[in-house]
């Protein structure tokens, strides 16, 4: 069976899993700080997601 | 009820002659099961969006942002950026090798990592989990086509299998993606048109922002209904969605070159994000109509939107009831032919699309047999269908960060974890207060850490 070799990519890899952790922990943010009756926390998790997007389409893969 | 009927044929045919359109040129599996590597970045981003927001979006979770509040955007949310996360990474790697390895299911990938007995087991876990789950979709939009006296549950039920074997038996999954891509963009207007209309028409005469504190503890999390355990429970094995559910994952193989795979991506992002407010919104405007007295107060939340389609003009409840059609086809019939293709390929090692197209036709009735018998287990096995391909992450992952595991850790991965999701499911248990998700994670990763360890020492 030929065995599949990729470059770990250690460094890509450890910041992928920072923004991985800074993406989540903004998306549990209501969860805590957002306790008013209004779209705050609607508007809140459109604008994190709609900000990710954008830095998803703008940073290099 | 003939205008939706008139409306109806429209769209099958219009479905029809895209499909044979799509037939030219499809002789061998590349193909059939992936366009041959060469579709565009726009119509790749509409095929993984409609494959991926089935049903559930315009009934499923609209009923349930209207039940529990703006929890609901949260969860679809998460799955969005877990998604964007995970394919902003894992995406050009599993382009590259497919291309470069000519793989055409998932399953290759672990045949060639694992060893082939693991994509034969994958190919059987993946049938069990999705076939349900289909079943499930195709019961929801007959029951609602019932509902508005389209058409009665039976013959909904065999319209959609046609439509479903039909589309992906002449074009493949050029075909499945040339009608997604029409199907996806419908799906979008009529949700902004739905959205619009409500808006429109039920906030005449008072301002929705000055109503919205109405609704309370609906506006926060968490609430009654969204603590933090069902919370991670739903959130967890939908945000690995992109790499567990294989008709997704397949999808990363057909972009036509990098660029059409970034373009698919962040198209769909875009595409999610649009789709899911629109969607969410909905089920609050619904439910401040509810709290001020201008829709009927719904109990069962998956009657809530059959319940506008009732009182909205006829035009946009059959472009909503069609859209809302589209939605469960076009999922269905990309679940079939990714099924179809592990099955040939993974399972029975043909390389004939003649078994396939077979296969294809066999998994439709199959589906259609446990929509019309539904048997009392099948709505839990498609709730668990996430929660059971979640066992496929540590191999997955495997292959792209660990380079020990092979055929035994494979096998025992995936048993361990399906078995676990199941047993869990079965007992109705959560050990420790841990929700089946997360207890489906960690046995698989701790099996595939020991066994893999073992297995280099062996």
């Amino acid at each position: 069976m030929p065995e599949i070799v990729l470059n770990p990519e250690s460094n890509t890899c450890s910041m992928k899993s920072l923004e991985g952790l800074i993406v989540v922990l903004a998306m549990l943010v209501p969860f805590i700080a957002i306790k008013s009756h209004d779209l705050s926390t609607y508007a809140y998790w459109s604008v994190v997601t709609a900000i990710y997007l954008v830095y998803i389409s703008l940073s290099r893969w | 009820m003939n205008e939706f009927l008139y409306a109806f044929a429209i769209y099958a045919v219009i479905g029809t002659v895209i499909a044979v359109l799509a037939m030219r040129g499809v002789r061998t599996q590349e193909e059939y099961y992936i366009a041959g590597r060469r579709v565009s970045g726009i119509v790749s981003a509409l095929t993984y969006a409609a494959t991926t927001y089935s049903a559930f979006m315009m009934v499923g979770l609209v009923g349930l942002t209207y039940a529990s509040g703006v929890g609901a955007l949260g969860f679809e949310l998460f799955y969005l950026v877990g998604t964007l996360f995970l394919l902003s990474y894992y995406a050009p790697k599993v382009w590259d090798l497919a291309r470069e390895r000519g793989y055409i299911t998932p399953g290759d990938l672990m045949a060639e990592r694992y060893g082939r007995e693991v994509a034969i087991f994958m190919s059987v876990i993946v049938s069990i989990a999705l076939v349900p789950y289909i079943s499930v979709q195709l019961i929801g939009v007959s029951l609602i086509l019932e509902k508005t006296s389209a058409m009665g549950f039976e013959v909904g039920i065999a319209v959609s299998a046609i439509l479903i074997a039909l589309w992906a038996f002449l074009g493949g999954l050029r075909g499945v993606a040339w009608t997604d891509a029409v199907q996806g963009a419908f799906m979008l207007l009529t949700a902004i048109a739905a959205v619009l209309w409500v808006y429109t028409f039920g906030f005449s005469d008072m301002n929705f922002f000055t109503e919205l504190p109405k609704l309370g503890d609906l506006l926060v999390v968490p609430n009654k209904i969204w603590t933090p355990v069902r919370f991670i429970a739903l959130v967890v094995p939908w945000f690995f969605f992109a790499l567990t559910n294989p008709q997704v994952f397949q999808r990363l193989y057909i972009p036509k070159d990098r660029a059409s795979l970034r373009r698919m991506v962040i198209l769909f992002g875009f595409f999610g994000l649009i789709y899911t407010i629109l969607v969410t919104f909905l089920g609050l405007e619904l439910r401040l109509l509810t709290e001020i007295g201008k829709f009927p107060a719904v109990s069962d939340r998956d009657a809530v939107t059959p319940t506008l389609l009732n009182l909205i003009p006829t035009w946009l409840g059959i472009a909503v009831s069609i859209s809302i059609f589209a939605a469960a086809i076009t999922t269905a019939n990309s679940i079939v032919l990714t099924l179809s293709s592990m099955l040939t390929r993974d399972l029975f090692g043909s390389e004939r699309i003649e078994i396939g197209r077979t296969l294809l036709l066999i998994l439709t009735v199959a589906i259609s047999i446990f929509a019309l018998h539904r048997p009392n287990y099948i709505v839990e096995l498609a709730v668990l269908s996430s929660t059971m391909l979640l066992c496929q992450l540590p191999l997955i992952l495997g292959v792209f960060h660990f380079k020990g595991g092979g055929r035994t850790a494979g096998v025992t991965t995936l048993a361990a974890g399906f078995t676990t999701a199941i047993l869990l499911s079965y007992t109705a248990t959560s050990p420790l207060g841990i929700p089946a998700s997360i207890w489906t994670l960690l046995v698989s990763f701790a099996t595939f850490f020991i066994i893999s360890r073992l297995e280099t020492r062996g």
